[in-house]
């Protein structure tokens, strides 16, 4: 690998990190407010 | 050929070399990552809402101290890194062009970042909290219903 394919592998590593972070605070609150309205 | 040996080292030179040692690790990226897996860790042990928070609380501010530390380690252990690029004592920054742009383009970036998932989560555990507060009061409303 040379230099530039780490900094790119590093950038898509932090992406795909970050973006499943995202999706499930996404997913749990989606989940949380169901449960509230159904109350 | 040269038969200069280095002098033993006093006990106070070894002192300074383990301090110099320790104090190598202490800003390593990895303590300020456990530290932080450890307060995500103390979080998720079940305890009332006030307890868990006050708790929490202690723990963070006793981890943040490795914030200032890390940040600091280029002028208190120089053996280890060079001289701050941006924030060094002289204020001048060492840095320029393209490089200048990216990291700066990558800090505001990742504050803005930062902010919007700090918002999502905090509405996040605002819902989980009603929720743990509506389970407890209808469970007591079920036992004093049960009782009367």
């Amino acid at each position: 690998m040379n230099f530039a394919e780490y900094v790119i592998s590093g950038w898509v590593l932090t992406a795909v990190v970050i973006g499943a972070y995202w999706l499930w605070i996404v997913q749990r609150t989606k989940r949380a407010e169901r449960t509230r309205d159904l109350e | 050929m040269s038969t200069a040996r280095a002098a033993p080292k006093t006990i106070l030179q070894k002192l300074l070399d383990a301090v110099e040692r320790a104090g190598n690790k202490v800003p390593h990226p990895a303590v300020l990552f456990f530290l932080y897996l450890g307060y995500l860790a103390l979080r998720r042990i079940p305890a009332s809402p006030d307890a868990r928070a006050k708790r929490c609380a202690i723990a963070a501010l006793i981890a943040f101290v490795d914030v200032p530390i890390v940040h600091f380690s280029v002028n208190w252990w120089r053996t280890l890194h060079q001289q701050g690029t941006v924030f060094n004592e002289r204020l001048d920054a060492k840095i320029h062009g393209v490089m200048a742009f990216t990291l700066w383009f990558g800090v505001l970036a990742f504050t803005l970042l930062y902010a919007y998932l700090l918002d999502r989560r905090y509405r996040l555990l605002a819902l989980d909290e009603d929720r743990e507060e509506r389970e407890v009061e209808q469970a007591i409303a079920e036992r004093v219903g049960a009782v009367s």
